[in-house]
């Protein structure tokens, strides 16, 4: 029983059985209690008295004894003249109504736990003219609020239909109604939902009440319903801390298609690669992404990253980014919380259909791409790439190594099994793709879909069961044609890894530190294509047994699969070597990643009422998983000496020397060293081959909290406490395969050669495991084993775990009705352990072979084993609020946080990442950095749906783990590409982010009339990050350029961020276009360390249409333009706020135009 | 209205997208062959057997003229090629002259050779023409001609090649063609063989059809069964005639002369043997075996220093005449019986492999498609002794032996002969294309045990001295523990240098002993044993072994009775 509620957690982990153990029992004691609570209204039991009173007093008598509303029209029982005298002492309401209304020519029903009396007449003629009555009819309201003014964005359904409308600006609705007594159902976020049974066609009017009247319903709605922006506004006004978000209405104006795109929309958030969420310039591991309030375990090998475009946004109702931190959130959100709200349950049966397709015009039908790249309508052949568990069992099969393998090929003569044996290593290399270039393709057109289903329904009388299902899948294609990238640097040269193709590191005499210049060393044209899709899965249940207990299930699934292809091929510009060096690249990849989440929460009151304590928990695992297989990489440098050059052969013959084949071509497979790191200060690094890499997290998060209202000082406060456990396991296995020709195998580029650098030839299955016949053709000759991948893991391998655990108090205190101050203390707790698997690992041959003389390099692993831990250390929040008046809010906020080191960061493997270009090292003395956070904010709501709000921020931050480039270069003396490393450091020096923060939302319409249907949004961030650069950064930077400044913004920190939207929504003619705006400042992208400037990523604007056309009564047409300015992306070398320039030049290193995204569909709703 | 603001939309769209999507996409490609274009060949090919370098056919160099390094030595930076001469832009022995080349008329004009060394140079350039003919083809050799026309001590013979193949598909086709030529006064009388050549058998048989093929002329082509062989060119005395080498030679016998066998002059040793490559012959090939004087004969100039001078000599070279067909199809097998007191008969799939064997007996190979085969052993009634499966790759030289196991059972042992000289040296890492050695004087043994009363024995070489694989490092799996009926898998043969000297003794060896005990009363393999035929040595003295592949197999029920056999492989 325990382990179906845990979702088959096999997690074993004592302390926290007990926890949930504890949990079930109070729900099964809570369980039986609710059900006697609940109550039908016939059956509620009233003592009421009537002397000589009229029917309309002695109903008010009934409603007032019996706390139950009763529902009519008085202008019909006026008539009734009958007095009544009667005493009723603990009767039945059904008894004292039927008295009542007995031979009045009415009578009276329970609808929704309502009563409503209506005439007889009506009720038969319902049934014997129902033709008649389902006429349709149009029913005319407004809707006011609890102040009398007219409230918009209500939602008016009629009882038991599936269509509704929202009220208009003005409070007004018009609503059709096909039955006689259509019973109105008004809802609206902070409010109450309302019913209301129509008997006439007068103008109705109706006051919507605020706050916990809905609490009254027994009615399934997932707490409130924040799917519109107006809700959100509403949320974030009553809202203790500082909070900004995005409905589920605002993602489908902004067509967003992944979370990220949506997020991109928020103000103070920038999104670096489609990926990668930073809050106000921090990111990575100050950004916590969690969904329905549950942590996302990340799923990228070398970043702590929320795999937020692997959620699409349409299965969520709202993401809310929570700028200033309360301690019932968890500290390490140092910049903020990105919380994901999935669709929450309707009031009412739903059913919404879309089907889009459209195209991005750079992709156009072509797109990038490479043989087999195909990866299925759901991506799985993608998965099917993996390593197969025959090639992963070799390496235990031959323990001492590809030599094993190569003899028993050699030796497959001499015995059928070994000849069987070699055939089938033969056949396992064979199952690579031969291929490492790229080609076009014809692309599909993108397609979208989304399907949701929502549905609430009564089970055992009186217990709702809510439920939603929501399905989406896309599938999306972009592609670079001829982008250029071009790598400036004050160095010339060409470095190769091969002293074939090589040409000394020189600083030309003209850049000397008057005169700074840089020049180009490598210049690329790009082609990149990017086949992209997704499908994910939502399923939500809710069970209520009444209005004070709920729990609710929810599970959430993706898949992504990507494929990316991309081709750069360029030369070296000044070799210094007569010749051209031409240089080709090709990157295939593939990726695909899973995400599963199941969450169970539960919501109790204890008591009715509003000072009810509440107890509320969340029991969630989640898994996610990353596959990267085949990712191959090839980088050749083709040295076309003037007049030819030559290669030596092989010996034949034992002790001799081979000969010269001459060639127009000399080779080499870029590779080089990155000095500094490993047992002897020198790691290898070699970008090219065959990668295949898997991740898998899995978490376990579970937390409690319990919040007892109280009253003092008039006013409703509340303390509330609880606990969080999150657990996260994570394994990483990596196995590199190199390709034929690497600059570190004994025979270096001779394979290029002999497939005249065709880098598809290089691995074709001519030279890839036992080679032809031809190549052994003598007599009874040994059989020749061609390349063979490489059957050991690589050195990265490695497991871990990442817990931490806190518990909290704190107190929400309403000082005065303005004035509200929520505070307290949350103690956290860290333990983060890897260990890296170094057993049967790869290690060079070159540097472990047994020499001629018997010596052996025993390669020793410094620190396998990381572990940090911290004990519990309190972290302090108090946010004060106060309410000038209901539409104005000022914010105090102010919190110390921390942020964790990753797993990754911490374990000990050099894990070279030919994406990055650049080591990637773990470092095991990293600690928590600290970070204390100032807020200030204004907000104005000056009416439904708007909102003025500045916000002014600072953050100070100790020990901030910053990302360093380290590269230990040897400057002029480089005979070898040296790559930088990537270390992540505490930064001995304390950080500073500043800005500020303004957001607009405005109707229009409320401006000047003429502009009645257009919705205004705005928000802009001006932000200034600022550290201190480190000594070696510093003197690297001033190697050349002695100006350079002692300062850097933060990495991926933009100084500004600007978005802006319009929106034009006209009910009448059912036409809702939006237009956004969205630019982003010079962010800071890669630090250079070898005297060449740092790289910045150049603003973009990005202007965006989307429309909604209703054409018919179900159905929409809709349909979107992206980046419909297309400017080209720009990367430059360049000093900041130079508008990015290099002393009056500007050097960019790569652009490109992504294409403007083009897309159009039918959405059908019922 | 709201239809006709619809229809805009979408038309809009959809000319944007037409607007943007015409643009053709290219892939980046490049092809770094030396010769990208299909060239058609002539069927006139150019045989150069007198080292010219450099080749120029009408007025057009078709090679790099790059000048050498050193004399004779070219470098890195003078080997350019030229999409004739892809490799190294230099001359190798055989070029098929492209059609380009070839006039209306079917003649290539203007052939010219030359080589930029000075050391041995060639005549003056002149110039040839050949004649293209598809119905008759030709090979135009180009060597040194003594005596001949005019000064010229260089020709262009046309020799008619032919071009089809053997009429059996297992066989190959051969010729022997003579253009030696007369010695001169600065001849070595020692070294230069010369008159009417006789092909043979590596024991100096000489091959039916092939007996003394006059000067300036050839056999005709004559077939036998693919294999590998170590043909043999006689003169008419019978001595042998030296194939291309780099062996420095005896003056006086034009033996070779190496690391074993007499002390001769400058410190080298005389082998006593003369050099004859050992080549598998490829089914369906077609080859010509052509003597021809050369200026690669090396001999001593008597300097203690080991000091040598090239002389020229009339040495043979096989070319082949059709492109050498890769065997991916045939296999042969033959089968030995170490069964005492037992007469074998050996069948495969039920068809008689050779006649009936008695012990110790062998059967000529016989070839086979590659496949699965029921090879059986049967006794003279016809009774089955033993059965196996036999599976056949391409190229497999497979020697089955019939021997009694430990409990006197008839057992069949399949061995695989590596007939190539060539050798996995065990570098090998992730690649295996260059760690395979050749052998280029292949001496192998292979040791078997068929006693079934020892479990295993090592073999040693004099004084139970282990048997070398290279210098320094024991041949331990080829010799040492050699299981009852099992053969090695792994560097399966002692890798003889030439004509090494030594006796073959066999030792009880236990697991963890070494080499055991010395069965003396097993009589010793003397090197010499190795020799088939004495008399095919006029020399001085006898080498101490012959050049081949070889089985030494343990044979006989009984320690006792036991004794050591010798195989050859090649013929």
């Amino acid at each position: 029983m325990q382990k179906e509620l845990l979702l088959g957690c096999r997690h074993k982990r004592q302390s926290m059985q007990q926890y949930v153990l504890k949990l079930l029992l109070l729900l099964i004691v809570v369980m039986p209690v609710t059900r006697i609570c609940a109550q039908q209204p016939g059956s509620k039991v009233v003592s009421v008295q009537f002397k000589e009173e009229d029917i309309l007093t002695c109903l008010k008598k009934v409603e007032a004894a019996s706390g139950q509303n009763i529902y009519y029209q008085p202008s019909e029982l006026k008539p009734i003249t009958k007095k009544y005298s009667a005493v009723f002492t603990e009767k039945p309401l059904r008894t004292v109504l039927a008295t009542l209304l007995q031979g009045t020519g009415f009578e009276w029903q329970e609808v929704n736990n309502k009563i409503v009396i209506r005439k007889k007449e009506r009720a038969a003629e319902k049934e014997n003219l129902a033709t008649e009555e389902n006429k349709p009819w149009f029913i005319k309201g407004k809707i006011t609020d609890e102040k009398n003014k007219p409230m918009s964005g209500v939602s008016v359904n009629v009882k038991g239909n599936k269509n509704g409308i929202v009220s208009g600006d003005d409070g007004s609705f018009i609503i059709k109604a096909t039955s006689a007594n259509p019973v109105l159902v008004f809802s609206h976020t902070g409010y109450g939902k309302k019913e209301y049974p129509v008997t006439d066609s007068s103008e109705l009017s109706v006051t919507m009440l605020p706050g916990e009247v809905s609490l009254g319903e027994v009615t399934v709605s997932v707490k409130k319903r924040l799917n519109t922006e107006s809700a959100v506004l509403i949320e974030r006004k009553n809202s203790a801390i500082i909070s900004d978000a995005i409905s589920a209405q605002q993602i489908e104006r902004t067509a967003s298609i992944t979370t990220t795109q949506a997020l991109q929309r928020v103000s103070g958030v920038t999104v670096t690669d489609d990926k990668y969420v930073a809050i106000r310039g921090l990111g990575d591991r100050s950004v916590i992404g969690q969904l329905n309030g549950i942590r996302l375990a990340s799923s990228d090998p070398d970043r702590s990253t929320i795999p937020l475009d692997l959620i699409p946004a349409s299965l969520l109702d709202n993401i809310t980014i929570y700028k200033s931190i309360t301690p019932d959130k968890p500290a390490d959100a140092a910049a903020g919380i990105v919380e994901l709200k999935t669709k929450s349950i309707p009031a009412k049966q739903t059913f919404v259909f879309s089907a889009q397709t459209g195209m991005n015009t750079r992709a156009g039908n072509m797109v990038n791409s490479f043989y087999n790249s195909d990866m299925g309508f759901f991506g799985n052949k993608v998965k099917e790439k993996g390593l197969t568990p025959e090639f992963q069992a070799l390496s235990a099969q031959y323990p001492g190594g590809l030599k094993d393998i190569q003899r028993k090929i050699a030796d497959s003569r001499n015995d059928p099994a070994m000849l069987a044996e070699a055939n089938r290593i033969n056949n396992i290399m064979h199952t690579f793709d031969p291929v490492l270039t790229t080609r076009y393709k014809t692309a599909p057109l993108n397609q979208n879909y989304s399907v949701t289903y929502g549905d609430n329904f009564t089970v055992f009388k009186k217990h709702q069961v809510g439920l939603i299902l929501g399905g989406n899948y896309y599938s999306r294609t972009n592609d670079i044609y001829e982008g250029t990238l071009t790598q400036y640097s004050v160095y010339q040269g060409v470095l190769t890894g091969n002293e074939n193709v090589y040409s000394p590191r020189v600083i030309p005499n003209y850049i000397t530190p008057n005169n700074i210049n840089l020049g180009k060393y490598l210049n690329y044209k790009e082609n990149t294509g990017t086949q992209t899709l997704n499908y994910g899965l939502l399923g939500g249940l809710t069970y209520r047994f009444n209005a004070q207990h709920e729990i609710s299930f929810q599970y959430l699934g993706s898949r992504g699969a990507e494929t990316r292809a991309s081709n750069l091929y360029g030369a070296y510009e000044y070799t210094g070597i007569p010749g051209t060096v031409k240089n080709v690249i090709y990157s295939l990849r593939q990726s695909y990643r899973t995400l599963n989440t199941f969450n169970l929460q539960g919501e109790h009151k204890f008591l009715k009422g509003i000072y009810t304590p509440r107890l509320s928990y969340n029991l969630a695992t989640s898994s996610s998983s990353q596959d990267d297989p085949d990712y191959r990489f090839a980088n050749l440098a083709d040295y076309r000496p003037n007049g030819g050059g030559a290669y030596t052969s092989p010996a034949e013959v034992p002790n001799t020397t081979g000969g010269y084949v001459g060639t127009a071509h000399l080779y080499s497979l870029v590779s080089g060293y990155v000095n500094g790191y490993g047992p002897y200060g020198i790691i290898q690094a070699d970008p090219n081959g065959r990668r295949f890499r898997k991740l898998k997290e899995d978490n376990y998060n579970y937390k409690a909290d319990v919040s007892v209202p109280f009253k003092l000082l008039g006013q409703k406060q509340e303390f509330k406490t609880g606990v969080n456990y999150l657990h996260r396991k994570r394994s990483f296995a990596e196995n590199v395969l190199y390709l034929p020709g690497s600059n570190y195998s004994p025979n270096k580029a001779l394979p290029i050669y002999e497939a005249n650098g065709n880098l598809d030839k290089l691995v074709g299955y001519d030279r890839i495991g036992i080679r032809p016949q031809s190549g052994y053709n003598d007599e009874g000759a040994p059989r020749i084993g061609g390349f063979l991948y490489n059957i050991q893991k690589s050195p990265n391998n490695y497991k871990g775990y990442y817990e931490t655990r806190a518990f909290y108090g704190m107190m929400d205190l309403r000082l005065t009705e303005a004035l509200r101050l929520t505070g307290g203390v949350r103690f956290e707790m860290t333990d983060i352990q890897a260990a890296v698997d170094t057993s049967n690992v790869y290690l060079d041959a070159s540097i472990t072979t047994t020499d001629a003389s018997g010596n052996k390099v025993n390669l020793v692993y410094t620190e396998p084993n990381s572990v940090y831990k911290t004990n519990y250390s309190p972290f302090y929040s108090a946010n004060l609020t106060y309410t000038l008046n209901k539409e104005m809010n000022f914010r105090l906020g102010y919190n110390n946080s921390l942020a964790r080191p990753e797993l990754r960061e911490l374990t000990n493997v050099f894990d070279f990442d030919p994406f990055q270009f650049a080591l990637i090292v773990g470092n095991p003395k990293l600690k928590n950095q600290k970070t204390t956070s100032y807020d200030f904010r204004w907000e104005w709501f000056p009416a439904n749906g708007e909102v003025i709000a500045v916000s002014v921020f600072y953050k100070e931050i100790d020990n901030q783990l910053t990302k360093v480039f380290k590269q230990n270069s040897k400057g002029l003396d480089a005979k070898f590409p040296e790559f930088p490393a990537i270390e992540f450091q505490n930064d001995p020096n304390t950080g500073r982010v500043y800005g500020i923060e303004l957001e607009v939302v405005k109707n229009l319409g409320t401006l000047w009339e003429p502009l009645n249907n257009f919705f205004l949004g705005s928000n802009l961030l001006l932000a200034q990050s600022e550290i201190k650069k480190t000594a070696e950064r510093l003197a690297s930077s001033r190697a050349i350029d002695r100006r350079s400044p002692s300062n850097s913004p933060l990495f991926e920190q933009a100084p500004y961020s600007v978005n802006l939207y319009l929106n034009y929504a006209n009910k009448k003619s059912g036409t809702d276009i939006t237009t956004t705006f969205n630019m982003v400042g010079e962010r800071l992208i890669q630090i250079n360390l070898d005297g060449t400037p740092d790289l910045y990523s150049r603003p973009n604007p990005v202007l965006d249409i989307v429309f909604t056309q209703q054409l018919f009564k179900r159905v929409q047409l809709k349909g979107f333009a992206k980046n419909i300015l297309d400017k080209p992306i720009e990367e430059v070398y360049a000093n900041p706020g130079t508008g990015g320039m290099f002393y009056g030049k500007k050097y960019v290193r790569r652009s490109f135009n992504r294409g403007t995204e083009l897309m159009i569909g039918l959405t059908y709703s019922w | 209205m709201q239809k006709m603001k619809t229809t805009y939309i979408v038309m809009g769209l959809l000319a944007v997208l037409t607007a943007t999507s015409c643009k053709k996409k290219l892939d980046f490609q490049y092809d770094n062959r030396v010769n990208t274009e299909p060239m058609p060949l002539s069927s006139t090919r150019i045989i150069n057997l007198a080292s010219a370098t450099q080749l120029s056919i009408n007025g057009k160099k078709l090679t790099s003229y790059m000048l050498p390094d050193i004399d004779g030595y070219y470098g890195p930076d003078q080997t350019r090629p030229t999409i004739y001469f892809p490799e190294t832009g230099r001359m190798g022995i055989t070029f098929t002259i492209p059609q380009e080349f070839v006039n209306a008329t079917g003649g290539i004009d203007s052939i010219r050779f030359s080589s930029l060394g000075n050391k041995i140079g060639l005549p003056d350039s002149r110039k040839f023409s050949a004649k293209d003919n598809f119905n008759d083809p030709h090979d135009y050799y180009y060597i040194r001609l003594r005596p001949n026309i005019g000064t010229y001590q260089d020709s262009l013979v046309a020799v008619s090649r032919s071009v089809s193949p053997p009429s059996n598909p297992t066989n190959i086709k051969i010729r022997l063609l003579n253009l030696s030529s007369e010695p001169n006064g600065l001849s070595q009388p020692g070294v230069f063989r010369k008159g009417p050549m006789s092909l043979a058998w590596a024991n100096g048989t000489t091959i039916s059809g092939m007996e003394n093929i006059a000067p300036g002329s050839a056999s005709a082509y004559i077939e036998m069964p693919y294999g590998t062989y170590q043909l043999k060119v006689l003169e008419a005395s019978g001595k042998e005639v030296q194939g291309n080498s780099s062996f420095v030679l005896n003056i006086a016998t034009g033996t070779a002369m190496d690391y074993y066998g007499d002390i001769g002059v400058g410190g080298r040793k005389d082998t006593w043997l003369t050099y004859a490559p050992v080549k598998t012959f490829q089914p369906g090939g077609v080859y010509t075996i052509v003597v021809s004087m050369n200026y690669d004969c090396s001999i001593p100039t008597g300097n203690p220093n080991g000091e040598t001078v090239n002389t020229e000599g009339n040495t043979f070279r096989i070319i082949s005449d059709i492109s050498e067909p890769v065997n991916v199809i045939y296999s042969r097998v033959q089968a030995v019986n170490v069964t005492q007191g037992t007469d074998v008969q050996w069948l495969v799939n039920d068809k008689p492999l050779g006649n009936a064997l008695s012990f110790t007996q062998q059967t000529d190979y016989k070839t086979f498609v590659t496949g699965v085969y029921t090879l059986k052993a049967t006794d003279k009634s016809g009774a089955t002794l033993a059965q196996q499966e036999l599976r056949l790759q391409p190229g497999d030289n497979i020697t089955a032996w019939l021997y009694p196991a430990k409990d006197g059972k008839a057992t069949i042992a399949l061995s695989s002969n590596n007939m190539s000289g060539k050798f996995f040296n065990g570098n090998a890492g992730e690649e295996g294309s260059y760690s395979m050695y050749k052998d280029n004087t292949p001496t192998w043994t292979r040791f078997m045990n068929f006693c079934s009363e020892l479990d295993e024995v090592t073999f040693t070489t004099d004084d139970g001295q282990p048997f070398l694989a290279t210098p320094g490092s024991v041949a331990v799996n080829a010799s040492q523990h050699i299981q009852l009926g099992k053969p090695v898998t792994q560097d399966p043969n002692v890798q003889l240098m030439l004509n090494m000297p030594g006796k073959v003794l066999v030792y009880a060896s236990r697991p963890g002993i070494t080499p055991g005990d010395w069965l003396s009363q097993i009589t010793p393999l003397k090197s010499t044993d190795f020799i088939a035929n004495p008399s095919l040595y006029k020399t001085p003295q006898l080498p101490n072994r012959e050049p081949g592949y070889y089985t030494v197999a343990l044979v006989g029920k009984k320690v006792g009775e036991a004794r050591m056999i010798i195989i050859k492989h090649n013929k």
